[in-house]
């Protein structure tokens, strides 16, 4: 249950009040030190749209349980450009640096063969978490920008990718199930724990992720196909 | 224990923000079924999530933004059930079209029950006392598996049919909660099924 939050907000406050939308802030492409600017004057200073930017930030800070009432007025632009910046968030910081630090934690000698199998489960989720945002880097995004220029694509709908869109969270739950009850015994017990704790986490991240797409992404581009079907009737 | 059950996706139309917020706050709250509900406050948002992706369940306000019509729902979402909230007893009269109604003044085990009542098929937390027990069959067919037969040469060695081997596997993945081969060979090496 929230305030909404509003384009004359100082942003500093926002961060104070949540920390959990510092995520949201990186990924619109922001860096920290905005001294006492508003949320739009940040905006602007970045060239993202507020209304956009407004919209993720009250559904990241109602727990993803509010969907914002202007979601015909939201920037397709700015939300693929927010979504593919998560991507690379994922695929080029996350999980390269989780892997570094999960080495470290089961590295030892000599090396136990479940650190090695632990390692190949964490290759596996990675490569999978690939395809799947490759596939929206791809072909999603590139289809709503079609969409954005007035092309319709008869073989393709954004109904059809909801239903088959899923947040790849059971697979790294599964993960984590392992760390926690078949880790051998590490000297390293502080980093194990660190990156387990990190992969929680991480796991929030994506979570957050998918919802936003799930909810703001793809109801806008459902109002998007319709109102170029309408037209072109 | 935790266990990879299906979500269900709700969707909640109401006016008035306390309703609206403490029912997705009281459907998120609900221990033994995962929901994940939002919330919306207009019928444009209304029709543009619907269209967008399927719900299990909408819980609507029969006045939701100047007047829900039930009919014209169920005539094109047939297969979700609409709930009515209710926020005076005298709103009742208006719920014939509806599949159920609830009021403000329900309680989460009410509304708890509706839903699993309706989703029969729902993935109830099961809260099984030893899960990760598994029969001796089952230990030999995994030990076969970490050390990388296939199961054609599980069936084999065991003199099984392949397809008793895949459910035997269908139910240790299971019971474990671990479905790929690295994460059921670690459990095989952790609890000693093979030596390495």
């Amino acid at each position: 249950m929230t305030d909404d939050y509003q384009a004359n907000d100082r942003l500093a406050d926002l961060i104070e009040d949540n920390y959990r939308l510092l995520q949201v802030i990186s990924r619109f492409g922001m860096s920290l030190g905005f001294g006492d600017k508003t949320v739009d004057e940040v905006c602007r200073l970045y060239g993202v749209d507020t209304l956009t930017f407004l919209a993720i930030i009250n559904f990241v800070h109602s727990g993803y349980t509010q969907v914002t009432e202007d979601l015909n007025n939201l920037s397709v632009a700015a939300l693929i450009d927010y979504l593919r910046q998560s991507h690379v968030y994922f695929l080029d910081y996350v999980f390269p640096r989780l892997r570094c630090d999960l080495r470290i934690a089961l590295s030892g000698k000599p090396e136990n063969p479940i650190n090695v199998l632990i390692m190949r489960e964490f290759d596996n989720y990675t490569a999978e978490l690939n395809k799947h945002m490759q596939y929206e880097d791809d072909n999603l995004f590139p289809y709503v920008e079609q969409l954005l220029e007035g092309c319709v694509d008869t073989d393709f709908e954004i109904s059809t990718f909801s239903k088959h869109h899923h947040s790849m969270d059971s697979k790294l739950r599964e993960l984590k199930r392992i760390l926690v009850k078949y880790s051998p015994k590490v000297t390293n017990r502080n980093e194990l724990n660190a990156v387990l704790y990190e992969i929680y986490v991480c796991e929030d991240e994506l979570d957050a992720h998918c919802k936003a797409e799930d909810y703001i992404f793809v109801p806008v581009v459902y109002n998007l196909e319709e109102k170029l079907k309408n037209a072109n009737r | 224990m935790q266990t990879d059950k299906e979500t269900l996706h709700i969707l909640v139309a109401e006016n008035l923000p306390i309703v609206r917020d403490g029912l997705v706050s009281q459907l998120e709250h609900l221990t033994t079924v995962h929901i994940h509900a939002v919330s919306i406050s207009t019928k444009k948002s209304l029709r543009s999530l619907l269209g967008a992706r399927n719900f299990n369940f909408l819980f609507v306000s029969p006045d939701f933004d100047g007047g829900f019509d039930v009919s014209e729902f169920r005539r094109d979402y047939a297969n979700i059930p609409c709930i009515a909230i209710l926020n005076e007893l005298k709103q009742l009269r208006f719920c014939n079209e509806y599949y159920d109604c609830i009021t403000v003044f329900d309680s989460a085990e009410k509304i708890l029950s509706l839903i699993v009542n309706y989703q029969k098929a729902v993935q109830v937390k099961q809260k099984v006392e030893f899960p990760d027990i598994l029969s001796i069959r089952e230990k030999e067919i995994l030990s076969c598996l970490a050390k990388g037969f296939s199961n054609k040469e599980v069936a084999d060695k065991l003199y099984l049919s392949v397809y008793t081997v895949m459910t035997h596997r269908r139910n240790i993945c299971q019971k474990l909660q671990i479905h790929s081969l690295s994460g059921l060979t670690i459990y095989a090496i952790a609890n000693k099924l093979i030596e390495v």
